[in-house]
């Protein structure tokens, strides 16, 4: 009985020390940790939308945190299922106190490998700008080329368009809203461009409601 | 000091942890598509061998018999925690390349079988350099399985995503993508086994013998 105790107290004052350490260094770390994702995201911010000085939080009930969900089911009526796109975050690129464009956050979750999040930047006339793959899952070597072969997302840029169509047949380069899928991965094609394509349906509505930001900035 | 370098020939060769002993499958046959994946999920985890390989020899008069295997996963779980933490914080940038084969560390059943089978039963530096053989061991077989998957099934050596080394697809090469799905683990796998038994016989070693395990300083406990 006595050994059962003593093993017991020496787990417990082993667990006790391991867990003290971890609060210490999660302590320790959380500042610069948060500190790190921040500028992650600034730095994603900008790639897709280089025109912008700053990047500021939009002053719209509808696109706080917890309504962007509910704003991607608005927009399930469209002919494609949005349903398991989900919008994480909208913040407006700003220059010279007028908004010069959006970028918007999508988690596109029907990836063939889960989800698959990125940024996309839209100018407020309408222009794809660019898209940053901030987490990815695919299988190395096919679906992941959508974040390693810069050719893939380069198909999107400039484009001025209501949404984004995959064709398989080779023909992307012929208009400019049609987009090759990637040879061998026609799923993560489809969720990555659905995902831009959801991106696309939030600008409309952001546009359509002629958002501001918290610090005062429009629409130009 | 020989035994130290005995250990890390040991780890290396002799008790390869993917060839011979076959632990650790599942990050092996979940990273190694390229080569560079198994370089840093190699790295990653010899650092962490070789840690949690010294603290648990250092504690190994502490520990009780009885509990042993939650102490033990209690030190590596907190270990690789914190290193993911301080990663995270301060090298941002090597977190982003390492960063999706931190949480596999701690899953590694190479881990736990090191401190079970030799930390716990033998004095901190000669513990210390069986993890870095371990973890050298378990980095060049797992290179090596990526390199040939990267080859046959990518068409490239050394890609690091973006760019590579050498693209074979510009010379026409058509590659095989099953090579980079799980079944080409298998296929590139028991191949390598099977040459690392070949080479051994011939040198008058039994295949895949698995040793037994006795501290060999001094304290055996039965």
């Amino acid at each position: 009985m006595n050994k059962i105790i003593k093993d017991a107290c020496i787990l417990f004052a082993i667990t006790l020390v391991a867990g003290i350490v971890l609060g210490a260094v999660y302590n320790i770390t959380k500042g610069p940790i948060a500190e790190q994702n921040e500028k992650a995201k600034q730095t994603a911010y900008r790639e897709v939308l280089s025109d912008a000085d700053s990047f500021e939080a939009i002053d719209s009930e509808k696109y706080s945190e917890a309504n962007l969900a509910a704003l991607v089911s608005g927009l399930k009526d469209t002919e494609e299922d949005f349903s398991k796109d989900e919008v994480t975050d909208v913040v407006a690129g700003v220059k010279n106190g007028k908004i010069v464009g959006f970028v918007i956050t999508v988690v596109a979750g029907d990836g063939y490998g889960g989800d698959i999040k990125f940024s996309t930047g839209i100018s407020s006339d309408g222009k794809y700008m660019g898209t940053s793959i901030l987490s990815i899952s695919e299988t190395a070597g096919l679906g992941m080329r959508a974040k390693t072969d810069p050719a893939f997302l380069a198909q999107f840029n400039g484009a001025s368009v209501d949404k984004f169509t995959v064709v398989k047949d080779g023909t992307g380069s012929s208009s400019e809203d049609k987009i090759d899928a990637i040879g061998g991965s026609t799923v993560t094609s489809k969720a990555v461009t659905k995902g831009i394509n959801t991106a696309l349906a939030v600008f409309k509505e952001l546009k359509s409601e002629n958002v501001k930001t918290v610090g005062g900035a429009s629409i130009e | 000091m020989n035994k130290c370098v005995e250990r890390i020939y040991n780890g290396l060769i002799k008790e390869n942890p993917t060839f011979v002993l076959t632990l650790g499958m599942c990050p092996t046959l979940a990273v190694t598509t390229s080569a560079i994946n198994g370089i840093g999920m190699g790295l990653s985890s010899t650092v962490v061998l070789v840690m949690s390989n010294l603290l648990i020899s250092l504690l190994r008069k502490v520990i009780p018999d009885g509990v042993r295997m939650p102490a033990f996963i209690v030190i590596v779980a907190s270990f690789v925690t914190v290193v993911q933490f301080l990663m995270q914080g301060y090298l941002p940038s090597l977190y982003d390349s390492l960063g999706i084969y931190i949480p596999l560390i701690v899953v590694n059943c190479i881990i736990l079988g090191r401190a079970e089978a030799y930390a716990s039963k033998n004095p901190a530096i000669p513990s210390a350099f069986d993890g870095l053989g371990m973890g050298l061991g378990f980095t060049c077989a797992i290179t090596i399985l990526g390199a040939i998957r990267e080859l046959i099934g990518a068409g490239t050596i050394l890609s690091t995503g973006s760019s590579a080394l050498v693209d074979f697809t510009n010379y026409g090469f058509t590659p095989a993508s099953i090579f980079i799905l799980a079944p080409g683990a298998f296929f590139v796998l028991a191949m390598c086994i099977a040459v690392m038994n070949r080479i051994k016989r011939k040198h008058g070693m039994k295949p895949a013998e698995v040793p037994d395990y006795v501290g060999d300083d001094t304290t055996k406990e039965e």
